[in-house]
C-alpha cells in the first residue's frame, strides 16, 4: 500500500445480533479523492462510517488509513491520526457557541498549558498563557468560521444557528481537527436545490484547500454526481457496483436496488 | 457581631457550597450523576479526623490528607466504571452502591472506630479558615471550567460521540471531573468533621448524596455560583423552620419541586453571578428607573 491509497477498506462486515450490516465490503479511496457512498435507506452507509472511526467494531476485516492498520484503535486516537467526520443527525455542542465548538476541536493538538498550570496559575488581571492561549485560538478558529462562511454568528450559541448553518459547523469544527481524511454523513440533508449546489462548491473549495481526501455518504444525486471522482454502491450491506458517476447513472443494478424493478430513467 | 449560631450556619453553608462546586464539575459541567458524594465527603472528615486526633497532626495537613485520600479513592472507584463506558444510569448506580459499601466499611474498621465514630475533634473549623478555603476552591473551579478542560467537559456533556470525535477521550475527561469533584467532596469533609466535631458513619448516608445531588441540580447544570446559592439555601431552609419541626423537611421536597416547575435548568441555568453582570443589571434597573434617581448614569 502505498501513499496514493488514503483510506482502504478490505473485507469489513459488521454484525449486530444475527443481522449483518455490513457484509464483506472492500474498497480503495485515493489520496485528494471525492468519494461517494450510495445505497437505500438501511443499507449500512453509515454503520461503515461508524466502523471507520470506532465507534463500533467490525466483526471481520480491516480498515487501513495510509497504509496503517487502524482496525480496533480508540475514537480519539483515529482523530489523532488524521480521520475527521460529521453526522448525519448533528452533534454539535449545543450549549456552547460557535466559536468555542471550533475551539474544541483546534486545541486538541498542541494544548499550551497543562492541568495544573490552568488550575493554578490563572490570576485574574495578569496576562499569563491561558489567556494568551484563548486569545490565539479565537483567531485561529475565526479562519475555520470564515472558511465556511459563518463568522457572523461567533459568539451565538450552535443550538441557536439555523439547520444548514449547523451543517457547516459541522464541517469547520471536523476541519479545525486538521484531518487528511474527511467524512460526511449526508451533508446535504435537509437542504433545498439552491443550499445543495452552493454545499457542493464548499466542499469541492476545501477539499483542494485542505488538501483533503473525501468519503461522503449522500442521497442528492445532483450533488453525489456533480462531486464524486468515484461511486460505491452498496445494498443491504452489500456490495452493488463501483465506478465513476457515469458508469453507476446507467447500471441496470443500481436502479433496480434504487427504484424496485425495471426502469428507464 | 453575629452570635455563634448565625456563625455555625454560615460555616455550614460555606463547607456545603465547597462540596457542592466540586459536584457540579462533575454533574453539572460533565454530565454525569452521582449519588455516592457522601463517600468522598467521609472518607475526607474520616482521614483528617484520624491525622488530627490520632496522629495529632496540624489541620491544613489534615485537610491535605483528606484531599488526597478522597482523589485516590475517586480514582479507584471510577478508573473500571467509566473506562467500562457504562450508560450514564449504570453509572449513577454504581456509584451509589459506592456510597453505601463506604459507610459499611467505615463501621466496621478499627481506625474509624466503628459504627460509635470519632469525638472530641478539635475546633478548626473557623468562619474565617472555612472561607478562605471556599474563596480559594471556587478560584480553582472557576479556572478549570474557563480553561480547556472545561471547555472539553462541557462538550463530553453536549454530546460525547460528538466529543469521542473532535479526538477527546472522553474516559479521561469524566475521571478527571469526578477526582476534582472527590478532592472538593474532601476537603469539605474535613471542615465538617472539625465544624461538628463527632464523625460517625450514618451521617454519610445516601440522603446526603442526593442531598448534594439535589442542590447541585436546583442551583443549575452548568453554573458555579447556582449551586452555591442553592446550597446556602438547602442549609438554611431547615434552620429558618425550626419550628415546624418534622414539616420542615416537608419544605425541601417543596422548594425542589417548585425549581422544577418555575426554572427546569436550575435557578441559574447556564449563567453565573459576576461582577459585571451585578453593573449591568444595576445599569438596566436605572434606565427602567426602577432604582435609583432619575437620569443619573453610572461611570465605568
Amino acid at each position: 500500500m502505498s501513499k496514493d491509497t488514503a483510506l482502504k477498506i478490505d473485507g469489513l462486515t459488521k454484525a449486530f445480533g444475527g443481522i449483518k450490516a455490513v457484509e464483506n465490503l472492500s474498497f480503495e479511496l485515493k489520496t485528494g479523492e471525492i468519494m461517494g457512498i450510495i445505497g437505500p435507506n438501511g443499507a449500512g452507509k453509515t454503520t461503515v462510517f461508524n466502523l471507520i472511526t470506532s465507534v463500533y467494531q467490525p466483526t471481520e476485516g480491516n480498515i487501513y488509513f495510509e497504509g496503517q492498520n487502524i482496525t480496533g484503535k480508540q475514537p480519539e486516537e483515529i482523530v489523532k491520526l488524521g480521520i475527521a467526520r460529521t453526522f448525519q443527525n448533528i452533534r454539535l455542542f449545543k450549549k456552547l457557541t460557535v466559536i468555542e465548538n471550533v475551539i474544541t476541536a483546534l486545541d486538541l493538538n498542541n494544548p499550551k498549558y497543562n492541568v495544573m498550570q490552568a488550575l493554578f496559575t490563572n490570576f485574574p488581571f495578569v496576562n499569563n498563557k491561558i489567556k494568551k492561549s484563548e486569545i490565539e485560538l479565537r483567531e485561529e478558529a475565526k479562519k475555520y468560521l470564515r472558511d465556511v462562511g459563518i463568522e457572523e454568528y461567533a459568539y451565538k450559541t450552535a443550538e441557536s444557528l439555523p439547520y444548514g448553518l449547523q451543517r457547516k459547523l459541522e464541517i469547520a469544527r471536523a476541519l479545525a481537527l486538521n484531518p487528511r481524511l474527511l467524512l460526511l454523513d449526508e451533508p446535504a440533508a435537509g437542504m433545498n436545490p439552491e443550499e445543495t449546489r452552493e454545499l457542493t462548491e464548499l466542499i469541492r473549495t476545501l477539499a483542494k484547500k485542505f488538501d483533503l481526501s473525501v468519503l461522503l455518504i449522500e442521497h442528492h444525486m445532483d450533488l453525489v454526481m456533480n462531486l464524486c471522482d468515484h461511486l460505491y454502491v452498496i445494498n443491504f450491506g452489500k456490495f452493488l457496483a463501483e465506478g465513476t458517476p457515469e458508469v453507476i447513472q446507467n447500471d441496470p443494478k443500481v436502479l433496480e436496488a434504487y427504484l424496485g424493478g425495471e426502469a428507464d430513467a | 457581631m453575629f452570635s455563634s449560631y448565625i456563625w455555625g450556619v454560615i460555616t455550614v453553608c460555606m463547607y456545603t457550597s465547597i462540596i457542592v462546586v466540586g459536584l457540579a464539575v462533575f454533574t453539572g459541567f460533565t454530565g454525569l450523576v452521582s449519588l455516592g458524594h457522601a463517600a468522598f465527603v467521609a472518607i475526607g472528615a474520616y482521614t483528617c479526623a484520624i491525622l488530627t486526633k490520632t496522629f495529632e497532626l496540624p489541620f491544613f495537613v489534615g485537610v491535605i490528607g483528606a484531599a488526597l485520600t478522597s482523589g485516590l479513592a475517586s480514582l479507584i472507584i471510577g478508573y473500571p466504571t467509566l473506562r467500562a463506558k457504562l450508560r450514564s444510569d449504570y453509572f449513577t448506580i454504581t456509584t451509589l452502591g459506592f456510597g453505601e459499601a463506604m459507610r459499611v466499611i467505615l463501621e466496621n474498621l478499627e481506625i474509624t472506630n466503628g459504627a460509635r465514630g470519632i469525638g472530641g475533634l478539635g475546633n478548626y473549623s473557623h468562619p474565617i479558615t472555612v472561607f478562605v478555603i471556599l474563596v480559594i476552591v471556587l478560584w480553582v473551579t472557576k479556572n478549570y471550567i474557563f480553561s480547556r478542560y472545561g471547555r472539553m467537559s462541557i462538550s463530553v456533556r453536549e454530546d460525547p460521540i460528538a466529543a469521542e470525535m473532535a479526538g477527546i477521550n472522553v474516559v479521561q475527561v469524566r475521571l478527571r471531573a469526578l477526582l476534582f469533584s472527590a478532592i472538593c467532596a474532601g476537603i469539605g469533609g474535613a471542615i465538617y468533621a472539625h465544624y461538628i466535631r463527632f464523625i460517625q458513619p450514618s451521617m454519610f448516608i445516601s440522603t446526603q448524596s442526593t442531598l448534594y445531588t439535589a442542590i447541585v441540580v436546583a442551583g443549575g447544570m452548568g453554573s458555579i455560583t447556582g449551586p452555591c446559592i442553592a446550597a446556602c439555601i438547602f442549609t438554611m431552609i431547615p434552620e429558618v423552620l425550626r419550628v415546624a419541626d418534622q414539616w420542615r423537611m416537608v419544605a425541601y421536597g417543596a422548594v425542589l419541586v417548585a425549581i422544577m416547575v418555575l426554572r427546569p435548568s436550575g435557578i441559574f441555568g447556564y449563567k453565573e453571578i459576576t461582577i459585571r453582570g451585578m453593573r449591568n443589571l444595576v445599569r438596566r434597573l436605572r434606565k427602567q428607573k426602577l432604582i435609583g434617581p432619575e437620569g443619573v448614569e453610572i461611570d465605568e
